[in-house]
């Protein structure tokens, strides 16, 4: 068994839809993290961008939440999300992750909504920076290009590229180098079959673990 | 034997596929992002007086002055026609302005002769947003300067030159410490303007704009109204 790393860290993880079923990081990740010590608190709204957790925003397919080991809370099919500022406030957490990218790649549409998700993120990030909370934005994964949201591979790409340029102060985790193309198989595209999100979280893990950011945690 | 060891295999392959994709639940189909691109707009008054812009339909007014001279950059719906006026003492300017997806558009009251006043809307789509960076737009709206450009106050360090009459140029540079001149035609021109220190992921405008004594430089913080 390997030893708790992060043992007295507290980390609120904040997500879309890859954070709101069962089989999805809010399971995988979250039991990750817990497994190294690190008490984690998760909440997914199925759809939301980043601009969404800046203010109460009510979802349209779902939510879920998660403490520690605890059983994970449907929050039914439309959920609100809570502003992260008041999040970082009640929570307290040593890190902030958001798991987030896909609600906000524009797949179906022709063009890259470049100045809207700019709009988003540094809505999010300024929020973030503003409580002096460490930050770690995990991005996208590869999917499969297709499927009911359209994915494809180039615009995941931008899509992971822009944020990788643009969510300072967050120290950006690229879901691209975990896989190839296609690799992990999905139901839909986008979301990923049980073995894919084990996958998923077991690299986001070992990546955080690696972060020069948590490992002078580790060391206080 | 081999081959019903492959197609034994096979089965338990497809079986622990099949109850993968059994245990992952359909997600209901979201947007993944808007039909359209944002847009915003803002004003800047580079006139010596105070001036109101008066949005059509709306009984609230926003006044800018010596003080307060831009508003922050206001979410506006993409190819619409934004109408308004903007007034000064007795003087009226109609305004219609178009922002196309993506665009940052400025609308710029200018001094026009002894008491009057003009608008000029210069639109950007940027192309370099960049957590990384600080970015600085120069904007060359004095007509008497020609080959405008900005420089590194005290030094004889380009930031961006030759930039047309009524455009802008934008570019990234290290958030650093930093003080800016106009030039005109390659010479110093009006007071230097301190931008203190930069920040990285910050958008900042200079408009260098007709003063009483030379090109007169106006500092706007590119900041997204909330």
């Amino acid at each position: 068994m390997l030893p708790a790393v992060l043992a007295g860290l507290s980390i609120l993880i904040i997500g879309d839809s890859h954070m709101t079923v069962p089989t999805h990081l809010i399971t995988t990740l979250h039991d990750d993290l817990v497994q190294q010590g690190a008490h984690v608190h998760s909440l997914g709204i199925c759809g939301a961008n980043a601009g969404d957790w800046t203010k109460v925003t009510t979802g349209t397919c779902g939510g879920a939440e998660r403490v520690d080991k605890g059983q994970i809370k449907v929050l039914g099919a439309n959920p609100q999300t809570t502003p992260v500022k008041q999040l970082l406030a009640t929570d307290k957490p040593n890190i902030i992750m958001i798991v987030m990218g896909d609600t906000m790649a524009a797949y179906d549409k022709p063009d890259f909504p470049k100045t809207w998700v700019w709009q988003q993120v540094t809505a999010l990030t300024s929020d973030i920076a503003s409580t002096n909370t460490a930050c770690i934005w995990i991005g996208p994964a590869w999917g499969s290009e297709g499927g009911k949201f359209g994915k494809t591979f180039a615009r995941v790409k931008l899509m992971s590229s822009f944020l990788a340029a643009n969510v300072s102060p967050c120290v950006y985790i690229d879901s691209l180098n975990f896989s190839k193309p296609g690799q992990w198989g999905t139901v839909d595209g986008q979301h990923f079959t049980a073995p894919g999100y084990k996958q998923w979280g077991d690299a986001i893990t070992k990546a955080v673990l690696d972060l020069p950011l948590v490992q002078g945690m580790e060391k206080k | 034997m081999k081959p019903c060891r492959h197609l034994l295999a096979i089965a338990l392959a497809a079986c622990s596929l099949s109850t993968a994709v059994a245990t992952a639940a359909e997600t209901q189909l979201y947007d993944t992002g808007p039909s359209e691109d944002a847009s915003f707009l803002r004003f800047v008054n580079a006139t010596a007086a105070p001036v109101s812009v008066v949005p059509e339909n709306r009984q609230t007014r926003m006044v800018l002055d010596a003080a307060k001279p831009a508003t922050d950059f206001l979410p506006v719906k993409a190819n619409s026609a934004i109408a308004g006026a903007i007034e000064q003492g007795s003087a009226r300017a109609a305004i219609s302005v178009r922002v196309a997806p993506g665009a940052f558009a400025t609308v710029v009251v200018l001094p026009d002769g002894k008491d009057g006043m003009k608008t000029v809307t210069v639109s950007e789509t940027p192309d370099d947003f960049n957590g990384l960076k600080a970015s600085l737009a120069f904007y060359s709206l004095d007509p008497s300067c020609a080959h405008a450009g900005l420089k590194a106050a005290g030094r004889d360090v380009s930031i961006v030159d030759d930039v047309a009459q009524g455009t802008l140029k934008r570019r990234a540079i290290n958030p650093v410490q930093l003080s800016v001149q106009a030039a005109c035609a390659g010479q110093s021109s009006g007071a230097p303007l301190d931008l203190g220190q930069l920040q990285a992921g910050k958008r900042y405008s200079i408009l260098a704009v007709p003063g009483p004594s030379g090109t007169r430089l106006i500092r706007a913080e590119d900041t997204l109204a909330r």
